[in-house]
């Protein structure tokens, strides 16, 4: 177990690609740190800097307080869990996991009952004798991830080890994995592009884009103050709406502006955000918006804007309602569950609390919303 | 359902007059190493040895057939245990450090298209200073120089389908390079291997022409030893036929052992999804 610094760590594949720029974090020992991004974001890289598998073209990266850039996957005794093709194919399920043992010289006693120890852990123990053929997509992992804790490494890699599963499997993968995690305390680091993977299991995360690191800290934390509008809309199990708003006015102490090639109403306490040409990013998650059927009347201070339902889909508890505004697409919870006809024309109304704003040039956060309509909480109960 | 026999027989009798047209010389050969010396010249010829005899082995061993065997074995087969040793790291490096169809793949594999007539001469200028003429040693050299470049290209193409995570997830393990090629690598190619060692095994077991000019009398492999029956004497078309015989056989079970071994390790799914 070890903890661990990157210190201004850069990647370049040859001279043409700069896969990770400047990115520097901290993972304390014993911690869940999640690497969350789109793919192309330098998360993968980042992922195997650590593990050892790629070189590090400039920076540092320290295992407790000490460098370990010039150091082999072995040196640095880490372990990792491959995305696929993890296991040997010509070796039994034990094979795969005495390897490690095996290489470092432990005798045959030693290697035999360490084997027979975190196959029980991962409930494995009547797979042994089978070769990666024979078993499961789940097994396979659960397999990759008992060759990886066999020789208890200082820090466990893995790299979207259930993003192959099916859905069932991986909710109870990921369960089994974060109580392995706390259990053993084992330094972990997880590479995913699904944000539940990452707010679930994590104790904190970075998120990644283009090789630079956008914020790093616990899912809440990001999830309720992110930094700027691609975090935002990456971040949560539903896409935040985005509203880019332009060419703003005032008429008779009211404001309006364009959005979508019509003209919507902005609350006041909003407009101080606008840049001084008038315009202004505005976003909401699916659960800070209201949707209002023909003839129902908008809360005062509400932002609205008008458009046709795209599909309605229930879920449960609530109602996911698309709503197609011009080019742009909208998304709603109807905690009522009411019918909605496809085309039929609504109304979304989100209070001006529960706005964030977004610079409109660097797209950085200017506002949160102060709402806990918009928490993880009720999104996760959503799913 | 009348048109379909037809089609059927039809289908079977060309197949069984193909075969028979490429077969009829090997069966030719094989009834003829049964014939005594005074049958093989029956007028009307007959097929079938009259009174069989064993005594073209026999005799066919021992003025030269023999040794050609014993000398195409060791050469061949250490040449071919050579080439794949240098062969294998070396498909490794080509495999995963160059581009798939690049210069360097296609130059290698190039040297093998070179006709054998174009380093004969040098070779054997060579091996005069060198006193490797009419050695083991020197014809082992020359036979890696002609297989080495399949090898490599062959196992280099094989190897590129084996999923880089194996590697990474053994260096992750702990396996050095040695470890890495005796435990993951080889097992996972071993079809490219075997492969690769049978053809190897098979063109130097065949070839001829270095044989002929790179050694004397000293070194006599069955292809040259088969041709000098021919020199001396009338060619006791038994005799040769009954070395033709033996010298094919460790091919044919070769190749048919191989191909239960190649189906067998097939089947151990790549990638076991």
């Amino acid at each position: 177990m070890a903890s661990i610094e990157l210190r201004n760590v850069n990647k370049w594949y040859g001279q043409a690609v700069h896969a990770v720029k400047d990115v520097s974090f901290t993972i304390e020992d014993g911690e869940f740190f999640g690497l969350l991004g789109p793919s192309g974001s330098g998360k993968t890289s980042v992922l195997r800097m650590l593990a050892g598998l790629e070189t590090i073209t400039e920076g540092d990266m320290l295992f407790d307080g000490v460098s370990v850039a010039d150091k082999t996957p072995q040196q640095r005794n880490i372990a990792m869990v491959f995305e696929q093709n993890a296991l040997y194919p010509h070796m039994t399920a034990r094979q795969n996991i005495a390897y490690p043992l095996k290489i470092r010289g432990k005798s045959k006693a030693e290697i035999n009952e360490m084997v027979g120890d975190v196959a029980r852990m991962l409930h494995i123990d009547h797979l042994i004798d089978r070769r990666a053929s024979q078993m499961s997509g789940g097994q396979q992992q659960r397999v990759a991830i008992a060759r990886a804790l066999v020789r208890r490494p200082n820090l466990l890699c893995l790299d979207e080890p259930i993003a192959h599963l099916d859905t069932l499997l991986r909710a109870r993968l990921r369960g089994e994995l974060k109580r392995l995690q706390r259990s053993l305390g084992t330094t972990s680091v997880i590479v995913t592009h699904d944000p539940i993977e990452a707010m679930t299991m994590t104790d904190r995360l970075a998120v990644m884009r283009d090789g630079m690191l956008q914020q790093i800290g616990t899912a809440d934390e990001i999830h309720n103050r992110p930094v700027n509008a691609f975090v935002s809309q990456f971040f949560g199990l539903h896409s935040m709406n985005m509203f880019r708003l332009s060419h703003l006015r005032e008429e008779a102490g009211k404001y309006y502006a364009r959005l979508e090639g019509g003209e919507v109403g902005v609350p006041e306490s909003l407009t101080p955000l606008a840049s001084a040409a008038g315009s202004l990013i505005l976003g909401c998650r699916p659960h800070a918006v209201e949707v209002l059927k023909s003839g129902e009347q908008a809360p005062a201070d509400a932002f609205t804007v008008t458009g046709k339902v795209y599909v309605a889909e229930p879920l449960g508890d609530e109602m996911l309602v698309t709503i197609q505004v011009g080019d742009l697409i909208v998304q709603a919870f109807d905690g009522r569950k009411r019918d909605y006809a496809i085309d039929e024309e609504v109304t979304v109304a989100a209070r001006s609390g529960m706005l964030y704003a977004f610079n409109p040039d660097t797209e950085a956060t200017t506002r949160f919303s102060e709402g806990s309509a918009g928490s993880l909480k009720s999104e996760i109960r959503a799913v | 359902m009348n048109r379909s026999l037809g089609l059927t027989v039809l289908r079977h009798l060309t197949l069984i007059v193909l075969l028979l047209a490429v077969l009829s010389p090997l069966l030719w050969l094989l009834l003829t190493a049964f014939k005594p010396y005074e049958e093989l010249f029956n007028s009307p010829p007959t097929v079938m040895p009259i009174n069989g005899t064993l005594v073209n082995f026999t005799e066919g061993w021992a003025i030269g057939g023999g040794k050609g065997i014993m000398d195409s074995l060791i050469v061949s087969s250490v040449s071919t245990v050579i080439c794949l040793i240098l062969g294998f790291p070396a498909a490794y490096a080509l495999a995963r450090r160059f581009p798939p169809h690049g210069q360097l793949s296609f130059t290698i594999l190039s040297l093998r298209m070179m006709p054998p007539i174009v380093p004969v001469i040098g070779f054997y200028l060579l091996y005069q200073e060198l006193s490797l003429f009419d050695t083991y040693t020197g014809l082992i050299i020359v036979y890696t120089f002609m297989n080495l470049p399949l090898v490599i290209w062959l196992l280099a193409e094989f190897m590129r389908q084996i999923p880089k995570s194996y590697e990474e997830a053994a260096r992750v393990d702990g396996a050095g390079w040695f470890q890495l090629f005796r435990d993951v690598l080889l097992p996972l190619s071993l079809p490219g291997v075997m492969t690769a060692g049978i053809l190897a095994m098979i063109f130097a077991w065949n070839e001829f022409l270095f044989s002929l000019v790179l050694t004397g009398d000293a070194v006599i492999t069955l292809p040259k030893a088969l041709a000098s029956f021919f020199l001396f004497q009338q060619p006791n078309w038994g005799q040769l036929g009954a070395i033709g015989i033996v010298a094919f056989g460790p091919l044919l079970l070769l190749s048919y052992y191989m191909q239960k071994l190649l189906i067998r390790s097939f089947s151990i799914e790549l990638g076991g999804r």
